[in-house]
């Protein structure tokens, strides 16, 4: 299948597209559109006419640190939620989840759009664009959703399942620094 | 080409397009904000210490955040003055030293705006600034220093801990046991020393004589009301005030507020690690031996320090 078939798969036809993606498991396609995505992304977000923060002087260092951080981030995730699939009887590999998560991306193409529209029409843009924002947020969830679903081939239950434990293990460090600065006072913020 | 096809490649299309006229609408959007005469504020709020973390709720003030802040106001050429909101009742006295050093030798307008209280050595660091405004109800003044050391015998003999020394230089252990008079007249004139400092830098950054300072500086506080009859401030006000005495300094016609946008959750998260260790330290510890620790760091201290 083309690279242009899938991303029309990835929008008109999620379920059997990502079915696709997950069992041919496109590598450097995936790269590529994760890549390709985030950079838009992290285009888009430096475009603020102020400042990005002292971290990220440069737009060219902050999409750049922005990029390979989401790429490790990107494969880790892939693992955790294939080990954590496999725990509920799903049968996927990680390749074909890396795959299926990163076309599911593609929907965050339109962001910059989004945003666009909010700009031409002006007062009142931001609520408008604020609103698509948050409807292709919602797609891309759906679309992670439909991705780990049909990568490992178990219900839409256990789907969601796995999500929330991969995203609770994700915020344990948190939730563990916050209880601890809590039980034993907050002066340990202050070394 | 198929239909198909033709649809993705016009998606991706008009959103590389979208992403080309953001580029050119936020480039000039840029341009306009850039030809503004902006007046910073930036708060510095807390203690003043040599080091305190650079997470932005460690709630010190450092020399490493107000120099990386008025860099930041350094490079931006919009901004043409500076508003520092100073609320601290001070700290430690090389810290403040070299936090006045750096707000002495910028570049641009700097004009201190005190707020509940800019004490100490939070009037240490306000003193080098081109103008000083503050609320007639501010705490301000205390030009003093104190030289402070924890007394352990207490605790140690608590703890059951006892304490050997072995010293070449004679006065290498007079942090752990009493103090001689000979080293009480030592540390006396190294107090005195960090005093006449604190005077000459209010004499030089306020224009006063050095008499006329040495008089105020009993430690006392002054109320911003009184700051002002006595020259320690320059106006009475808020943040207004002190745009208002910024743009006046810089010649702005049309002096347009602006505070640096806050660093990102992102950027906030990076810089927590630095309080893993301190955390860890917490976690492991007995309550009691995690007190001695801390109580250990605080060794003898010479401040610029409204101590309470």
């Amino acid at each position: 299948m083309n690279i242009l078939d899938r991303l029309f798969g990835v929008v008109a036809d999620p379920v059997s597209t990502m079915q696709e993606i997950s069992r041919e498991k496109p590598i450097g396609w995936s790269f590529a559109v994760f890549s390709g995505i985030t950079i838009i992304a992290l285009w888009v977000s430096s475009l603020t006419p102020g400042e990005t923060g002292s971290l990220f002087q440069t737009r060219t260092g902050f999409i750049l640190g922005g990029l390979i951080s989401s790429i490790l981030f990107h494969l880790f995730i892939s693992g955790l939620l294939n080990l954590l699939a496999h725990g509920l009887k799903g049968a996927g590999s990680y390749w074909g989840v890396f795959s299926a998560l990163a076309f599911a991306r593609f929907p965050l193409i339109f962001l910059p759009t989004g945003q666009l529209l909010g700009v031409a029409i002006g007062r009142g843009g931001s609520v408008l664009s604020g609103f698509v924002s948050l409807a292709i947020f919602f797609w891309f969830i759906v679309l992670n959703v439909i991705a780990l679903r049909e990568s490992q081939g178990f219900s839409t239950g256990k789907t969601i399942l796995t999500w929330g434990l991969a995203l609770f293990i994700l915020a344990l460090p948190i939730i563990f620094l916050v209880s601890v600065s809590v039980l034993k006072g907050p002066g340990i913020l202050m070394p | 080409m198929s239909r198909r096809r033709i649809f993705a490649a016009v998606l991706i299309g008009v959103a590389i397009l979208s992403v080309i006229l953001l580029t050119v609408i936020s480039d000039r959007e840029g341009a306009r904000l850039r030809a503004l005469e902006r007046v910073v504020v930036i708060h510095l709020q807390g203690v003043i210490e040599e080091a305190g973390g650079t997470w932005d709720f460690s709630g010190f003030i450092t020399l490493r955040r107000v120099a990386r802040q008025l860099e930041r106001a350094a490079e931006d050429n919009s901004i043409k003055a500076v508003v520092l909101r100073i609320n601290s009742p001070g700290g430690a006295v090389a810290a403040s030293q070299q936090i006045a050093a750096v707000i002495r030798d910028f570049k641009k307008p700097v004009v201190v705006s005190m707020g509940d209280m800019a004490a100490s050595g939070g009037y240490y660091i306000s003193a080098p600034a081109d103008g000083i405004v503050a609320h007639p109800g501010t705490m301000t003044g205390s030009i003093g220093v104190i030289f402070s050391i924890l007394n352990m015998d207490g605790l140690y003999e608590k703890l059951g801990v006892e304490l050997e020394t072995i010293k070449s230089g004679r006065h290498k252990d007079m942090f752990s046991r009493k103090f001689t008079d000979e080293e009480r007249r030592l540390l006396q004139r190294i107090s005195d020393e960090a005093y006449d400092q604190f005077i000459t830098e209010v004499a030089e950054g306020r224009n006063l004589e050095k008499e006329y300072v040495r008089e105020l500086a009993t430690g006392q506080l002054y109320l911003g009301s009184q700051a002002l009859e006595l020259g320690l401030v320059d106006r009475l006000g808020g943040i207004e005030e002190a745009i208002a005495l910024a743009a006046e300094i810089a010649g702005l016609e049309k002096p347009v507020k602006y505070e640096f946008p806050p660093p990102s959750f992102f950027e906030q998260l990076t810089r927590f690690n630095a309080y893993i260790p301190a955390l860890l330290e917490k976690i492991s510890l007995p309550d009691e031996l995690f007190l001695l620790e801390k109580i250990k760091q605080y060794g003898p201290q010479l401040r610029y320090q409204v101590i309470l």
